[in-house]
């Protein structure tokens, strides 16, 4: 029984997580993170490469 | 169903070689970039579809002083879907720490006492030190951006070349430390380093995509620690926070008592297959 309930548990936090993580992704859209992520990807990261 | 776990568990490497060439196909680069990937792959790399969600994630926390919503939102989907389960599946990096883990030299099996230590390169080079200087830290040290963007450059780049200084030779011996402990022990960056592993470790337990024992059938052999890549007890916490998913263990265990299944509201309708 105990173990019926915390399976029970882990599939609420298991979909309460996917609802937050999509309700995240829609606000990072929401606030144009989106070119955020784009334009600094596509610019040469010169710290990756060890040059700054 | 657990025989197409099985024959996937064995074409493995089969992904991760597409995985490395999906996600540094270059061509959709101009527009998939904005795109985090759901692996380690650096995005300086000349050929990278896709954008390095560890980059992203100190690019807009620190220089830019914003919650990362939008990538964070991104890696804890994939958490939640599959916990590390792109660990060992779609990482380049990952997968590069396989093959160099084949050298034919002595072998060290390191205990799993000390890897909390990612959550402080996490918490340390990815928050809090790019928020205060405004600088993408991680990304500085990041061996995994040595190999996949420092050489490539270098070796193309004329222009680039002339720019090498010390702090190039400094990742690069970060990367040479790097290589030597990966030959000798396996996965050490993704058990004791990677902040990508760190932000879905805490899912594993309760991601949909899991694995389970069963106990009654188990034989406490102890084949499924001999071939797990993150030295994990897997009959004893098939969900373990440090789990790669690689499936190694429900390919080797003699008496297939491990499977995958997926996380339902009832016990009777886990198993998946």
């Amino acid at each position: 029984m105990q173990r019926v309930e915390r399976r029970k548990l882990l599939f609420i936090v298991n979909r309460a997580l996917i609802v937050l993580a999509v309700a995240a992704i829609l606000a990072g859209l929401y606030l144009d993170e989106w070119s955020a992520v784009l334009q600094n990807a596509r610019a040469l990261c010169l710290s990756c490469i060890g040059l700054e | 169903m657990q025989r197409f776990w099985h024959w996937l568990a064995k074409r493995r490497a089969i992904v991760q070689v597409l995985s490395a060439l999906g996600l540094n196909s270059y061509v959709t680069w101009f527009t998939t970039r904005g795109l985090p990937c759901p692996a380690l792959n650096c995005y300086a790399c000349p050929a990278a579809a896709f954008a390095c969600p560890i980059g992203s994630i100190q690019h807009i926390a620190g220089a830019r002083h914003q919650v990362p919503f939008y990538v964070l939102g991104m890696v804890g989907l994939v958490g939640a879907l599959v916990g590390r389960g792109s660990c060992g599946w779609l990482c380049p990096f990952g997968w590069f720490q396989e093959l160099v883990y084949k050298l034919p030299v002595p072998k060290l099996r390191l205990p799993n006492r000390f890897n909390w230590t990612r959550y402080v390169v996490l918490a340390v080079l990815v928050v809090v030190i790019p928020i205060i200087t405004r600088e993408t830290w991680f990304c500085k040290l990041c061996p995994a951006g040595t190999l996949e963007g420092g050489i490539p450059w270098v070796v193309i780049s004329a222009d680039i070349r002339q720019l090498v200084g010390a702090f190039y030779w400094l990742k690069l011996a970060i990367l040479g430390g790097f290589v030597a402990w990966m030959s000798v022990t396996r996965r050490p960056f993704c058990r004791w380093v990677c902040p990508l592993g760190a932000l879905w470790s805490p899912l594993n337990p309760v991601s949909a995509f899991r694995l389970q024992v069963d106990q009654d059938t188990c034989i406490q052999c102890n084949r499924c620690q001999e071939v797990c890549p993150v030295n994990i007890r897997v009959h004893e916490n098939p969900n373990d926070s440090a789990c790669i998913r690689c499936l190694a263990c429900v390919r080797e265990c003699p008496s297939s008592c491990i499977a995958v299944s997926a996380l339902s509201w009832s016990l009777e309708a886990d198993r998946v297959g």
